[in-house]
Order: structure tokens, then C-alpha cells, then sequence
């Protein structure tokens, strides 16, 4: 019962905070609230679940099935088209070219919604949570991969529509990817896959720069 | 026998206090597709010219899985103000300069990502190459400052066969080939 007083209250604490703020966020035009930038970063990927099933090149079925932590390290490299909603909160889609797990590269198309307790423009602490779908970039087997990721970061203005944040997130991506031929080189037949599901949970370690 | 050591030492952090002193420098995190490493900049005094050292590892087919193995290089350019444009919370510059680079590292060979057929099958080597570079700078009021830029290493590249062990020189194609790869330097102002 307290908690779901404190939840009330710190939400009629944050529209409040907001309503106070949107003055000058109002007097912007609908151009200024666009934003432009780039992130940049190191992925760490740990851990890894595969649940295999395919027919092998002599027309035996193979079942694999596991999770295990699988350390391997990846990048990402994303550039983003935003829309600040407020002062406080910013809706951005973000795209570009990312690792996870080993030869696995993937195209991310993700939304992200960030949140800035104090406001956007300035020195402060803000969280994000993102989703989208991301395809995979040199192999034909695999269907589409999704992915989310929650995280958080301390945003440094540089100037007046500048601004530096450095971030740190967890991601998860569900995959289909293509499976490696355990009898020769290659890659299994798609048509030999009857299930190719795989996990892969990652720590995002990233610097990005916004206009 | 620890003495030349110490000596060295005193040397390097007397040269650091000498040019800390002397003129505004920055130091900083270079990124960018072809490594990661650090820079600094020394602004000659009293001129419109700045000294720019980096060490970066190589990531020549490392990023794309056909190879394991980084590389590492260190640069000098000397650069010189083109254009200065200064707004109220920064400065912007545009600068242009020459200087030189040696590493050790792959160069260019054809096919861009992991698979049986396109593992990198030549040695690393050694670069030696001229460096050319042209970059734009922001100093923002805190201290920070931003340069992306760009460069251009015609050299060589001196690798052993590895079938055989004969020593080979070529052409450091990789040099040109990534001149467009932006580099993106992260600096703090002293």
C-alpha cells in the first residue's frame, strides 16, 4: 500500500517537474527538438543459449540444446535520428552496424526511449530502454533477429546543442542464426533447419555524441 | 644498472612539465575503425601550429573475424591552422599537416569478412609511411575538446612469406585504401 503511495507520488512528482519546465521547452520550434548523433562502443557478450535441430549431411537428425556463459567480445556502431517529447524524455530510432557473438554481425533497427530526471540539456544522470529487429549482414541463412536493451549513462553538454554521454547497458537478442557445418566446412542447408533459436545477453560499454 | 633508467624517466617527466607549462596540449582517446589508441596535441607557441602524436592498435581484419591478431602503430604529424571560426561555447579549427607513421600490422587483402576462404593468409608486417592528415577540431568552454579527421599513409610494408620466411616489401595499401576512415579523437584541454 506505502509502495503504491510512493509510486503515485513520484510520478505526479515528475509531471509536475515537467509541466514547471515546459515553458521554455514550448518557445522551441518543432525542428529545434530534433536530434542528430552517433554511438560508438565496446559489447561484451556473456552469455549464450542454443537450441539447435537439423539433418545432417548423412540424413541423421541432431539435437542440440544448452545455455552457458560464452564470453566474446564485439562492437557497435550506430548513428540515431531523434525527437525530444519533452525536456526530460527523447524517442529516437537508431541504426547501424553491430556484433553478437561470434561471426555474427547484425543491421539494428532499434527505438529508444531515454529519460533525463533532471532535463536533457544539461550535466545529469538519465536511464534509456530500446527494442527493434536486426538483420543479419553476410549470411543469406537466418531469419530476423530481435533485440531490447536497458541501460542508463551520465550525459556532459558541451554546448548549447552538443552533448557527450557516456552509457552502459544490458541487450538481449534473440536470434536465428545460420549453424556452422559440424561435419565439414560451411554452413548447414537452410532447408536442413528445422529449429534455430539462440540467445545472446551482452553488457554495452558506449560513447555517444548528439546535436 | 637502474640509473640510465631513472634518468630516462626524469627526462620524459621533465619534457612532460616543460610542455604542460609551456603551451596548451591535450590529451585524449583516439577511436575510429582502424584502432583505438590515445593522442596528444601540443600547440606550438606563439603560432597557429600543433603537434599531434598518437599510438593506436591496428584493427586491419579484426573487427570483421580474420584474424585474431591486432597491430599497432605511432604517429607524428605537424598540422597547421587553415581556418578558425569562434562561437560563444566553442571554437572551431580546421587544420591541415604532414608527418609520419611506423607500425606493425596486416595490409590489404581481398575479402572483407570470416569464412574458410577468407582468413588472412599473409604475415603482419612492418609500416613505415608518410602521414597526412586533415581534421577538424572543436574546443568547448569545459575543457573538452572534439577532432574528427581524416589521413593518408603512402608507404611500406616489409612481412616475411610465411611458407617460405623470405622477407618481402610492397606497397602499404592499406595506407590509402582506409583514408577514408574517420578518426575521432576525445580530448581533455590542459
Amino acid at each position: 500500500m506505502i509502495e503504491r503511495k510512493l509510486l503515485i507520488f513520484t510520478g505526479l512528482f515528475i509531471l509536475l517537474s515537467s509541466a514547471v519546465s515546459a515553458r521554455s521547452f514550448l518557445e522551441e520550434s518543432f525542428f529545434d527538438r530534433f536530434t542528430v548523433g552517433a554511438e560508438w562502443g565496446y559489447t561484451q557478450t556473456l552469455l549464450q543459449s542454443r537450441r539447435y535441430n537439423f539433418i545432417s549431411e548423412e540424413g541423421y537428425r541432431i539435437y542440440e540444446d544448452s545455455f552457458a556463459f560464452k564470453a566474446h567480445a564485439n562492437a557497435q556502431v550506430l548513428a540515431h535520428v531523434g525527437y525530444r517529447l519533452s525536456e526530460q524524455t527523447g524517442l529516437a530510432v537508431y541504426s547501424g552496424y553491430m556484433g553478437m557473438g561470434k561471426d555474427n554481425r547484425l543491421l539494428p533497427l532499434m527505438l529508444r526511449l531515454s529519460f533525463f530526471p533532471s532535463t536533457d540539456n544539461e550535466d545529469g544522470l538519465f536511464v534509456y530502454g530500446q527494442g527493434g529487429v536486426a538483420w543479419h549482414v553476410h549470411t543469406t541463412a537466418g531469419r530476423m533477429a530481435w533485440l531490447g536493451s536497458i541501460g542508463g549513462g551520465y550525459r556532459i553538454r558541451l554546448a548549447w546543442n552538443t552533448n557527450l554521454d557516456l552509457l552502459l547497458g544490458v541487450k538481449y537478442l534473440r536470434d536465428h542464426p545460420s549453424i556452422p557445418n559440424p561435419e565439414g566446412p560451411g554452413n548447414v542447408p537452410e532447408h536442413n533447419i528445422r529449429m534455430n533459436n539462440a540467445g545472446y545477453c551482452a553488457l554495452d560499454v558506449s560513447i555517444a555524441i548528439s546535436f | 644498472m637502474r640509473k640510465p633508467i631513472h634518468i630516462l624517466l626524469l627526462t620524459l617527466l621533465l619534457c612532460i612539465h616543460t610542455a604542460a607549462h609551456a603551451q596548451q596540449w591535450r590529451v585524449g582517446l583516439l577511436q575510429s575503425p582502424k584502432g583505438v589508441g590515445v593522442t596528444v596535441m601540443l600547440d606550438a607557441r606563439g603560432l597557429p601550429e600543433t603537434n599531434i602524436f598518437s599510438l593506436r592498435t591496428d584493427f586491419y581484419g579484426f573487427l570483421s573475424g580474420r584474424t585474431k591478431q591486432i597491430g599497432a602503430a605511432v604517429s607524428y604529424t605537424h598540422d597547421y591552422l587553415l581556418f578558425l571560426a569562434e562561437g560563444e561555447e566553442y571554437t572551431l579549427q580546421l587544420h591541415l599537416g604532414a608527418g609520419g607513421t611506423l607500425g606493425y600490422a596486416y595490409d590489404y587483402e581481398k575479402g572483407f569478412y570470416s569464412s574458410f576462404d577468407r582468413e588472412l593468409s599473409h604475415n603482419p608486417g612492418g609500416v613505415i609511411a608518410l602521414n597526412c592528415d586533415v581534421g577538424l577540431r572543436v574546443d568547448f568552454l569545459r575543457r573538452l575538446s572534439l577532432d574528427l579527421s581524416f589521413n593518408l599513409e603512402p608507404g611500406i610494408h616489409l612481412r616475411t612469406d610465411p611458407g617460405t620466411g623470405t622477407l618481402l616489401l610492397s606497397f602499404y595499401k592499406n595506407g590509402i585504401y582506409r583514408g577514408y576512415y574517420p578518426q575521432l579523437n576525445l580530448m581533455y584541454r590542459f
